[in-house]
């Protein structure tokens, strides 16, 4: 086989372009570059610079073609959410004792939910936003949910990533759309909140975090 | 700086190489070096810095050609290359095109006399 064409073939399956379209422009370019040959002419006149860089212009061929996958952009984005998931799964059962509407009776609970998530927030270099009830824009979201809690990531046009803590309660009870139980925070136990700067690690500075603090609070 | 002479050449193809690519193949379709091959007859030898084929996937990712397999010469078969009714309707528009760009260049440049 023409060492150009073994070159082209190299990097094509290291793009992953399929083996089927791969062996068609291998066909295609070996007999073009044979009958050039038979008509004495090389690569170079045929390829222009390109015969002196076969990568690339195996690549340029394949990505025209749109043979050349694009890379899921979301899936980092998921992984460092169950990666920080992984990492608050014990404090966040604090805040999904849920059922109790705690909140009238308490709200220095709240107040030091916000505060503290705000400090937190801020030390990740996030905007921090305390979205009460419900879980907006639903759709937009991916859940992940492990039991006790979830934390969830989206990418905003336009804006940074987003990651929103969200009780089980809310996650199992109402399907991430609509929250009717509350969940309380309780002071002097794992401190669920230290986990945000890990959580801000994985997103751009300047994010955003929102904590989902429960429907009723006033 | 200006461009040299190669690179203005390799420019200006660049624009305008689908057309070309369109043009030798509206109404006999070719293989890839046979199209290279009539390029060279009307004074296109080279293509400058790129090849044609990635041009050709991108014209044939765009719907602008069709491409079958059939045998040449007693060899394997070869993939051809025609142009697809959208092709045909963006050469005649990129002619339009060509034509209208190649007036006001010569508008400017065709009086234009230097003395070396």
């Amino acid at each position: 086989m023409n060492e150009l064409v073994a070159a082209c073939r190299r990097e094509w399956r290291r793009l992953r372009v399929p083996a089927e379209a791969a062996d068609e422009m291998a066909a295609e370019l070996e007999a073009d570059l044979a009958d050039a040959a038979a008509d004495g002419l090389t690569a170079a006149d045929v390829l222009g610079g390109e015969a002196a860089d076969p990568l690339a212009f195996a690549r340029a061929w394949a990505t025209e073609r749109g043979l050349v996958a694009t890379r899921p952009r979301r899936l980092p984005l998921a992984l460092g959410a169950a990666a920080v998931l992984a990492a608050i799964l014990t404090g966040v059962a604090l805040l999904a004792g849920g059922r109790t509407p705690h909140v009238t009776r308490t709200p220095d609970v709240v107040g030091l939910t916000r505060q503290a998530a705000a400090g937190r927030a801020e030390a990740a270099g996030l905007t921090l936003r305390v979205v009460r009830g419900q879980v907006s824009s639903p759709v937009a979201f991916s859940v992940t949910s492990l039991g006790a809690a979830a934390v969830v990531g989206r990418r905003q046009p336009g804006r940074s990533r987003t990651f929103v803590v969200v009780p089980a309660s809310v996650t199992t009870l109402s399907g991430a759309t609509t929250s009717t139980t509350t969940f309380t925070y309780s002071p002097g136990s794992v401190d669920v909140l230290a986990q945000l700067p890990a959580a801000g690690s994985r997103v751009s500075r300047g994010g955003e975090l929102q904590v989902l603090v429960g429907p009723s609070l006033p | 700086m200006a461009a040299t002479d190669d690179q203005r050449r390799s420019q200006l193809l660049r624009g305008v190489l689908d057309l070309c690519l369109l043009a030798v193949i509206e109404d006999d379709p070719a293989y890839g070096y046979e199209m290279t091959r009539r390029l060279r007859e009307r004074g296109l030898a080279t293509v400058g810095e790129g090849s044609i084929y990635p041009l050709l996937g991108r014209l044939e990712r765009d719907g602008l050609v069709e491409t079958y397999r059939e045998a040449s010469n007693g060899g394997p078969p070869r993939k051809y290359y025609r142009a697809s009714e959208r092709g045909r309707r963006a050469l005649a528009a990129g002619l339009a095109e060509w034509r209208a760009a190649r007036a006001a260049v010569d508008a400017v440049l065709g009086e234009t006399e230097v003395r070396a």
